[in-house]
């Protein structure tokens, strides 16, 4: 296994002990925090690069940025069919 | 308002009017496996669909649940979506169907202690494995198989394995299982 392996296999059994050291709880309610957590970035470099923008236009912007996400995984997906 | 607080406010409505429901999706691939981001909650219920659409009429601002009903083709499910005013975050409220796996996964359903006087159900591990395995035959999503790993190897040691193995046989997902126990062994 390469160095670059070796760190990735290391970090991933990091996760899976940390995540085991989490209750069942906090990580039913983990997944909305981040992603409000990753939303917050990106609205604030919404707002840095269109000064313009108020808090309705950031939003219509964040969303068009998640749809974009999501149609480029439905078409991995597909390509992989 | 918060996506967990949206979430827990349609569940506390579907807890009151005594609906079954188990919330299925990525909050509960979160409960067993590693954490990861989510812009929507999947909420499974039993119930008639005028009923679930009476109860979303109820729903106050910030929540809106969309009047149309939508057909799933993908699971061949019947499906409201419930958007927060100001976020990019969605409930998303599926009809229970006939299809026996999926009865088999609603009927196990496990109550989860969220806080003091706050439950909510969710499927088993296994079940949750496999609903994973089954997406990853049909739609071959990489998250899918990444997070069908992700619980196996969290839960390594604690899981049912005939009950994966039989269910993945019925679907058609036996080549995903054994990628997916390669992939997540040690």
């Amino acid at each position: 296994m390469d160095e670059i392996a070796e760190l990735v296999a290391r970090i991933d059994r990091e996760k899976v002990g940390r995540a085991r050291t989490m209750s069942a709880a906090e990580k039913f309610l983990a997944g909305a925090e981040l992603f409000e957590e990753a939303c917050a970035v990106t609205m604030q470099a919404i707002r840095n690069e269109h000064p313009g923008f108020g808090e309705e236009e950031a939003l219509v912007e964040l969303k068009r940025r998640l749809a974009l996400g999501a149609r480029l995984e439905e078409r991995l997906g597909m390509a992989r069919r | 308002m918060k996506g967990n607080e949206a979430l827990l406010s349609v569940l506390g409505s579907l807890e009151r009017l005594e609906v079954p429901y188990m919330v299925t999706g990525s909050y509960a691939t979160n409960v067993y496996g590693l954490p990861r981001s989510t812009k929507d909650a999947d909420v499974i219920v039993e119930a008639p669909a005028e009923s679930v659409s009476a109860m979303l009429d109820q729903l106050e601002s910030p929540l809106r649940a969309d009047p149309q009903m939508l057909f799933e083709t993908m699971t061949s499910s019947r499906r409201w979506i419930i958007g927060v005013d100001g976020s990019p975050f969605v409930i998303e409220v599926f009809l229970l169907n006939n299809h026996a796996f999926d009865r088999s996964r609603f009927d196990r359903r496990m109550r989860l202690v969220l806080m003091e006087g706050v439950e909510a159900s969710v499927p088993t591990a296994e079940d949750v494995i496999v609903q994973k395995l089954r997406w990853v035959a049909r739609a071959r999503r990489d998250k899918d198989m990444t997070d069908a790993c992700n619980v196996m190897m969290v839960q390594a040691g604690k899981l049912d394995w005939a009950y994966i193995e039989h269910w993945c046989g019925e679907l058609g997902a036996e080549a995903e299982l054994a990628e997916a126990r390669e992939l997540a062994a040690d």
